[in-house]
């Protein structure tokens, strides 16, 4: 690759980045609820996005980065040799029911309670906004499947949280 | 249409705090600029190999198109090198090396069609490439690589590594690596992660990852000891330390002994002043038996065995305990046996 070619395809990967990542980490940071891993997935999402450029071009390099974000595997075994489990819902928390940014919160930290492809789902359609057809295709599901993940998804949230008094933020 | 819950959890989710996430553009670019790199010098050996094996019969995936990514996003050109593994029940599934340094290396995983088309259902990356890399895809199948010429590759699972899972490989072109793939079993729990791979490499020696497993014993004084059979160097060595009160207490390494006949064993003395023998034997070994030196009527012994993860072996600790006030010393714990052997067993020698 010529120099000036180089530096045109990292300038324009440069200005992509800086747009795309704040809504990739968020989205990782959902999908995995922890900093460290978000970052290092997003980083791994954008490298490969990099080095995929010529062929994905900035009009689909958001989705590209997107999809690779959700199907990646961070080596988190190597730490650990299995899956973090997520922590267990506090009995205190659903009793006493929070306050509307606790509230939030308690759904970002519901969500790792979820099966994996349920918090996929919930992420891409609730988050991103994305179609189902559009989520279907990302994870390589049926979008039945799409479909019956984002209810029992949902189900599952309202289910945890059906004890707190309903008010602003809160789930009904 | 949407509905209340749908519009209160978009909003929870766009709103929630979240902590300070950051991300180092300059590092991006460089790790993209040599995985470019590295990934046109596997191409280039790739087309070499392809040009070699022209009219060789072999398996091959055919016009290979990513049906599930963006219709831009792949075309041939730009194919990394990919190996094919049929998992009996599950179906064909592809490895690919996407990239390939010392400092990193990329998979991506992909399930192969009837068509031979395929799709990416995973991928796995790490900045520290030790000799296996593996990642699950489609819940519970492993997919992952590990040195080139490896044979007799076995697979554990379970918490203490003790169910072993039938493993497929196949060569990944062009590259140093063997793709290998395993169906993990799912249990009430979940699904089991795979604990430890091991191989033959074609040297003859046997690996595993992680190269070493480990077992704990809690010691009557309160002191722990952990025994641990490292392979790191394809040469099995046994190893031991001491945690007690006073910190941690290297007990040093010990070489398999040239023919291992039943136990691989050693005494020592603690620095707390625990007698101990403490080695790895099968598995399946009868009950361990203490031998004592004369003059040992005044002490007992209690012997701990545990399994060691992803291995066929277990490690064991007896401790030598007097029971009359009276230091012990090494002297008095001369070998170990086995009660109860049936007459068929004779041990095994270490592999």
């Amino acid at each position: 690759m010529e120099a000036g070619e180089k530096a045109g395809r990292d300038a324009e990967f440069s200005a992509f980045m800086a747009e795309a990542a704040p809504s990739l980490l968020r989205t990782a940071w959902l999908l995995t609820g922890d900093a460290d891993r978000a970052q290092e997935l997003v980083q791994a999402a954008l490298v490969k996005t990099y080095v995929a450029w010529r062929r994905v071009r900035r009009e689909d390099a958001l989705a590209y980065a997107r999809r690779v974000l959700v199907n990646h595997k961070t080596d988190v075994w190597r730490r650990t040799g299995r899956e973090v489990p997520a922590p267990e819902l506090p009995e205190s928390l659903a009793a006493e029911g929070p306050s509307p940014v606790d509230h939030r919160d308690e759904v970002v930290r519901l969500l790792r309670r979820l099966p994996e492809q349920q918090r996929r789902v919930v992420v891409l359609r609730y988050y991103a906004d994305l179609p189902e057809q559009a989520v279907a295709e990302m994870l390589g599901i049926s979008v039945g499947a799409v479909k019956s993940s984002a209810s029992r998804g949902l189900a599952a949230l309202r289910a945890h949280l059906s004890a707190t008094p309903a008010g602003e933020g809160s789930l009904r | 249409m949407t509905t209340r819950l749908e519009d209160d959890l978009r909003a929870a989710l766009a709103g929630a705090p979240a902590p300070a996430l950051t991300l180092d553009p300059e590092a991006v670019l460089r790790r993209g600029r040599r995985s470019v790199r590295t990934r046109r010098v596997i191409q280039a050996g790739v087309a070499v190999v392809a040009v070699a094996a022209i009219g060789v019969a072999g398996t091959q995936l055919t016009a290979p198109r990513h049906s599930g990514a963006p219709a831009s996003t792949r075309d041939q050109a730009g194919q990394p090198p990919i190996a094919e593994l049929q998992l009996p029940g599950e179906g064909r599934f592809g490895v690919a090396v996407v990239s390939q340094d010392p400092n990193h290396l990329d998979l991506d995983f992909h399930t192969v069609g009837a068509d031979g088309r395929l799709r990416m259902v995973g991928s796995q990356s790490t900045s520290a490439p030790g000799e296996v890399v593996w990642g699950t895809v489609a819940d519970h199948v492993v997919l992952g690589v590990l040195p080139a010429g490896a044979r007799q590759v076995r697979a554990f699972t379970g918490p203490d590594g003790s169910t072993p899972v039938s493993v497929v490989t196949a060569a990944v072109p062009g590259t140093d690596l063997e793709a290998f793939g395993t169906r993990v079993p799912t249990t009430a729990s979940g699904t089991d992660a795979l604990t430890r791979v091991l191989w033959t490499a074609s040297d003859g020696r046997a690996h595993a990852f992680p190269p070493s497993a480990s077992a704990d014993f809690m010691l009557s004084g309160g002191s722990r000891l952990t025994v641990t059979l490292d392979r790191a160097s394809g040469s099995p060595v046994m190893r031991a330390a001491a945690l007690g009160p006073g910190g941690t207490e290297d007990l040093g390494s010990t070489p398999p002994p040239q023919a291992w006949d039943r136990t691989w064993h050693r005494v020592v003395t603690t620095r707390e002043g625990a007698v101990l023998l403490y080695g790895v034997d099968r598995r399946t070994a009868p009950e361990l038996h203490p031998a004592f030196g004369p003059g040992s009527h005044s002490i007992d012994a209690n012997t701990q065995t545990e399994p060691l993860p992803g291995e066929d072996y277990r490690a064991f600790v007896i401790e030598v305990v007097s029971v009359d006030g009276h230091a012990p010393t090494a002297s008095q714990l001369t070998d170990v046996g086995y009660a109860n052997a049936p007459p068929s067993w004779s041990g095994n020698h270490y592999r």
